[in-house]
């Protein structure tokens, strides 16, 4: 185990394909700016100066990276890794297998042809930058590097060739739920607002004959037209956002083996990352407007530690979930964690200030509307309906539950979150009150927690005075004493 | 929580907000009078929105240097426990947070210039998901919070 190896020369060509791939928005400029400085005329002699631009950056690039893979060598032993790199600053880095956080293995469609796969190993302290990366090595190598560097006490059952023996709980997405996650994943918003932008653009190019085709199926009105237009590209970019939500996060795979987690996800490109238990610092059950109605919701980590760039990744523990499972999916995957089952509601005094805040904020919008006289402006009030409703909906998600070290936070935005909590990982406690909380007796309530990338906050509004109490006794290593 | 935490900070601290504020309001009347001297030279502009400036600049002036210190000064309560910090501060809206020593990552003391003149310090408590302050302790009483704070924390790592 103790020979220095390369990686496997497919690294030189993806690492010059990579650094070329940069060079070709620049370049791309270039030409269309060429094009037009010699006129139309011209086109083949700009193109031909393109292409023999890139070419020679691509023979630079394929030699620069052959040098760079030469004298780039690895060796690993038990516990240590050690790098040597720099073709002519010499560089030599070892990692110590304690050090080590995660080892991550990603396959890209291309390596996956040569049965390949990148590796990174992150260490504690974080950053930016994961501390070693190596992109092209053999899967069997990558995951026997994986192997020699997980904490071997951890118990882990060892990977080798991609196949493991199925030990610990799995949980797999099924294909119906997948389809139901990537189509109510409300992607299609993004996308819709996208395409409509780009459809705007091509507007004119569309034959004038495919509308009069279109208005002779239905009324012909210009207003069919816009209705029957937004129809079809809502339509669409529905249907496009799912099947690339079901694409990414195809066969999605959590894993619990120990105290580390383990996710799977992809069908182009596969990613595999490792969570140790004791990262996860909270766990967020999120009921999607959209996933409500149907009973499901998605589970979300806050994780601490890692790096950075991984870490709208990491979060996502469970795409999608039957809220009728959830307990169990906690028993088998996360037993430290427990659904709770009684939750402490509000007081019926803080419905009214649910529904002043929705109300109050829906007319800051809507007055100053009237003020531009606008027809029909009037339609705006029509908004305090769903606002109304809105605000009585989050006073009725709106709740705390304290069961022995654990606590729980439920609320809603548009989303209802639950979030548990262990005692221990909540880093600090507030109560806060304005002077009308104060009137009635009423407090908030909010819980620092450790989150990539700073920290993040919980909140629950307008709880009872003895409820907030109960709660700070609860946190408080004095008055537990 | 019905007890508030014991102790006060340092009555000396109107007197450096005071000062703070003062300072920060003649920095910002720069602005509109800036604005006033040119429209009166060079541009023909209304001098009104002037005049606007140095008003809402004078009341700003006026709330921050003379009524919040007031206000904060009469909530900020603070109190370091073994095993906890136990702070209260606000103006309007109360905020009282509890910070676990387990939990403290590091504690320092930091000042300004117009701090310095009233020999006053503020502490920084930061844990790894939050920042908390308490300001306008006496010097020698931040620094040596500071101490008891760390130790504090050095003998809870012990017990986890």
């Amino acid at each position: 185990m103790s020979e220095q190896k390369r990686q496997h020369p497919f690294m030189i060509l993806l690492g010059a394909l990579n650094s070329v791939i940069y060079l070709l928005f620049p370049l791309g400029i270039l030409l269309v700016q060429n094009i037009f400085d010699n006129g139309l005329g011209d086109v083949a002699g700009s193109l031909i100066m393109f292409i023999a631009t890139i070419t020679a950056f691509l023979i630079f690039f394929l030699l620069f990276h052959t040098l760079k893979w030469a004298f780039y060598t690895y060796r690993y032993e038990e516990g240590y890794l050690h790098i040597k790199t720099g073709i002519i600053f010499k560089k030599e880095r070892s990692i110590k297998q304690e050090r080590v956080q995660t080892v991550n293995i990603r396959t890209g469609i291309l390596q996956r042809l040569l049965g390949l796969a990148s590796l990174k190993v992150e260490t504690a302290g974080g950053g930016t930058e994961s501390e070693l990366s190596l992109t092209a090595v053999k899967m069997e190598e990558a995951y026997r590097i994986k192997n020699s560097l997980e904490d071997p006490d951890s118990g882990l059952t060892p990977y080798y060739n991609g196949v493991r023996t199925e030990e610990g709980e799995v949980y797999r997405i099924s294909f119906l739920e997948l389809f139901l996650a990537g189509a109510t994943s409300g992607r299609f918003l993004v996308l819709f607002s996208l395409i409509a932008a780009a459809f705007s653009q091509l507007y004119p190019y569309v034959p004038e004959a495919f509308w009069e085709y279109l208005l002779e199926q239905v009324t012909s009105t210009a207003t069919a037209t816009v209705l029957l237009v937004t129809a079809f590209l809502l339509l669409l970019s529905w249907g496009v956002s799912t099947l690339a939500f079901m694409v990414q996060y195809a066969n999605f795979t959590l894993h619990r083996q120990q105290d580390q987690l383990q996710v799977s996800w992809g069908l182009i490109e596969q990613k595999q990352l490792t969570v140790s238990l004791h990262r996860l610092q909270a766990l967020s059950i999120q009921e999607g407007v959209l996933r409500q109605p149907l009973g499901r919701c998605a589970i979300i980590a806050e994780v601490a530690g890692g790096s950075s760039r991984d870490q709208d990744y990491i979060t996502l523990l469970f795409p999608l979930l039957s809220t009728g499972e959830l307990s169990k999916f906690l028993s088998r995957i996360l037993p430290e964690y427990r659904l709770p089952h009684t939750w402490k509601s509000l007081p019926v005094r803080s419905c009214r200030r649910y529904l002043f805040r929705a109300l109050a904020l829906t007319m800051l919008v809507v007055l100053p509307l009237q003020w531009f006289s606008l027809p029909y402006g009037w339609t705006a009030f029509l908004l305090l309906i769903p606002a109304f409703f809105l605000g009585l909906s989050r006073y009725h998600a709106a709740g705390t539950s304290i069961d022995d070290g654990q606590v729980s936070f439920s609320f809603r935005n548009f989303n209802r979150y639950r979030v548990i909590m262990l005692r221990n990982h909540v880093q600090a406690l507030q109560v806060s009150s304005n002077p009308f909380q104060r009137m009635r007796g009423l407090r908030s309530i909010r819980a620092f927690v450790l989150s990539l990338p700073a920290g993040k906050e919980f909140q629950v509004t307008d709880l009872d005075y003895q409820e907030a109490q109960r709660l700070w006794k609860w946190y408080s290593r004095y008055g537990n004493s | 929580m019905e007890e508030l935490p014991r102790e006060r900070i340092d009555p000396r601290a109107v007197k450096a907000w005071f000062y703070n504020g003062l300072l920060w309001g003649l920095v910002l009347i720069l602005f509109p009078v800036v604005y006033l001297i040119l429209v009166d030279r060079a541009w023909d502009l209304p001098a009104f929105y002037g005049w606007l400036g140095v008003g809402i600049i004078s009341l700003y002036t006026l709330w921050e240097a003379v009524i919040v210190p007031r206000l904060k000064i009469r909530f900020w309560r603070y109190e370091i426990r073994e095993e906890e910090i136990d702070i209260q501060h606000g103006i309007f809206i109360i905020k009282r947070t509890l910070i676990p020593m387990i939990r403290v990552q590091h504690v320092d003391t930091e000042h300004g210039p117009v701090m310095r003149i009233f020999n006053l310090a503020t502490l920084r408590i930061s844990t790894a998901a939050s920042e908390h302050r308490i300001p306008a302790l006496s010097r020698e009483r931040a620094a040596e919070l500071r101490g008891e704070i760390s130790a504090l924390v050095r003998v809870s790592d012990e017990d986890v």
